[in-house]
């Protein structure tokens, strides 16, 4: 987990320096905006305004500890999250929620976000993805049955009933 | 619908070299590219062949049923000759990964090339929206017009959370990248180019050279773009990027401006120097061209170089590479037929501007 701003306590922290404040140092932890906010121009460097005291501290850290685990399987396309370290790519639209707690970091240090924020896909296409979503479940579901670990059986069922509960509420 | 044909592509040039908009000396032109994929489809690198075959059908009918493309040019990649494809390459309308795989790959354009889909590139979509000059509204306006009138006709790779599904992560959400391409002589001649890439990193943009990338920076022309796609809707990926691009312009312009204070007349004698070259050579390489074409167009861009239009360079730009040329004497040309022929081609193109 990255460090939130101390100032809006929402988004990411980015900004690192170090105020003095009554005499003491106190170490600041901001967001861009909140930076900007406070008159920081996070775009200075020497002649050029762009980066300054600022530049060389911006967040460039990726958890490791996901990247650990390369051995996930997607159910989609049979592509492991090894595939993707090596070339670089996905195999398909489901390895996003195979591999999930893989990409998270990555998405986090590439994209400095987890949430899509912007334009959304037509009805049409949220009850295709909603499909994807449930065949993706319901292997999940054969594989915990295999495993015998009927707990997390229950719970995919669960997910799988209420996805289909949505998916007749669209159509 | 018809089918591209290579002389009316060559026979005028493209939307994006007008030489019209804000800032059309140092901003060349401007571009938006959406990435979409099929659900229910593995990613293109993944696919065998008649999965890019189901692909390319869906996504090619799906495409022609929409008001952008209600004209429009279609170029199966795999069925045209390699100096087409080329040809479409040095446009921009293709990325150079379709000259090397082409099977089952393809291109739809408008006639005025302002509108392009790359099908089964990286992503099963590519969108690509051009405006000419500074304009980053109309290229994006003109992408996304087509991704709104294609979505109702496709199902597409969603997710709730993650946006838009990208066969890299790097494009993931809203499948965005805004580039413009833009030409800082005054910022590598000062030797403060490089420290502004280290900044545009920092700052989540990118800068890659006159071909994307990979390719080498020429001529001091450079692509300016976001990279990241994902937590930032899109129009504030284009305003981020415009206000970006605004700084570039203010430093390109003192890099100027204090290269000229301090050595007037070298850089005059390098502007002139270069257009004489020009204008009488007989026989130049791509690479030299481009960076006497940058000296010509920081002399426009001064004031000092009068009867050379912005269109003019532009076109030059696109004209003088090796398809385009071929395409011109209608015959294939060794590289040294090659260098006397764009030779030729620009001192034509230089006397008819100096008219």
């Amino acid at each position: 987990m990255s460090m939130l701003c101390q100032v809006c306590k929402k988004r990411p922290a980015k900004v690192h320096y170090t105020e003095i404040v009554n005499q003491s140092m106190v170490a600041m932890n901001l967001c861009v905006e909140c930076a900007e906010e406070r008159g920081i121009d996070v775009h200075k460097t020497g002649n050029y305004g762009l980066g300054d005291l600022v530049a060389g501290l911006i967040d460039t850290a990726v958890d490791s500890e996901a990247e650990r685990i390369t051995k996930v399987r997607c159910a989609g396309c049979g592509y492991e999250y090894s595939d993707f370290k090596k070339i670089g790519r996905l195999g398909c639209p489901q390895c996003y929620d195979a591999f999930e707690a893989q990409l998270v970091p990555v998405l986090r240090h590439v994209h400095g976000s987890t949430q899509h924020a912007g334009k959304k896909a037509t009805a049409h296409s949220e009850r295709a993805a909603l499909r994807d979503r449930m065949a993706a479940l319901r292997e999940d579901l054969s594989l915990a049955i295999r495993a015998e670990d009927y707990e997390r059986a229950a719970a995919i069922r669960d997910e799988i009933r209420g996805l289909e509960a949505q998916v007749e509420e669209g159509s | 619908m018809s089918a591209f044909d290579a002389n009316e592509l060559v026979g005028h040039p493209g939307a994006w070299m007008e030489g019209t908009g804000e800032e059309n000396e140092i901003v060349l032109s401007s571009r938006a590219r959406i990435a979409r994929n099929l659900s229910g489809h593995r990613f293109t690198h993944h696919c065998d062949n008649a999965e890019l075959g189901a692909i390319m059908r869906k996504s090619l009918d799906g495409a022609l049923r929409t008001r952008v493309f209600a004209q429009s040019r279609v170029a199966a990649m795999g069925e045209i000759s390699s100096q087409d494809r080329q040809l479409l390459a040095e446009r921009h309308l293709v990325s150079r990964d379709f000259l090397f795989n082409s099977a089952s790959r393809g291109l739809v354009f408008t006639p005025d090339e302002s509108v392009g889909l790359m099908i089964n590139e990286e992503d099963h979509l590519r969108i690509q929206g051009f405006a000419s000059g500074f304009d980053l509204g109309t290229a994006f306006r003109r992408a996304n017009d087509l991704d709104d009138q294609m979505a109702p006709e496709l199902e597409l790779a969603y997710h709730q959370r993650l946006g838009f599904l990208t066969a890299c992560p790097t494009n993931l959400g809203t499948g965005m990248r805004v580039s413009v391409l833009i030409h800082l002589p005054g910022l590598v001649h000062s030797k403060e180019i490089h420290k502004l890439l280290e900044s545009l990193r920092k700052l989540n943009h990118s800068i890659r050279g006159l071909y994307g990338e990979g390719s080498d920076t020429m001529g001091n022309f450079f692509q300016l773009s976001n990279s990241s796609a994902l937590g930032t809707p899109e129009d504030v990926i284009v305003k981020n990027l415009r206000e970006m691009v605004l700084k570039v312009i203010a430093y390109e312009r003192r890099a100027r401006e204090m290269l000229f204070r301090k050595a007037q007349t070298l850089l005059e004698d390098k502007v002139w120097r270069a257009y004489g070259l020009l204008r009488y050579s007989r026989s130049v390489n791509t690479k030299e061209a481009l960076s006497l074409i940058s000296a010509v167009r920081l002399g426009v861009g001064a004031g000092l170089v009068k009867d050379v239009p912005v269109r003019t360079l532009n076109e030059l730009l696109v004209y003088i590479q090796p398809a385009h040329l071929q395409m011109r004497q209608g015959t294939t040309l060794d590289p040294q037929e090659r260098d006397v022929a764009r030779a030729a081609y620009i001192r034509d193109a230089l006397a008819n501007a100096a008219h």
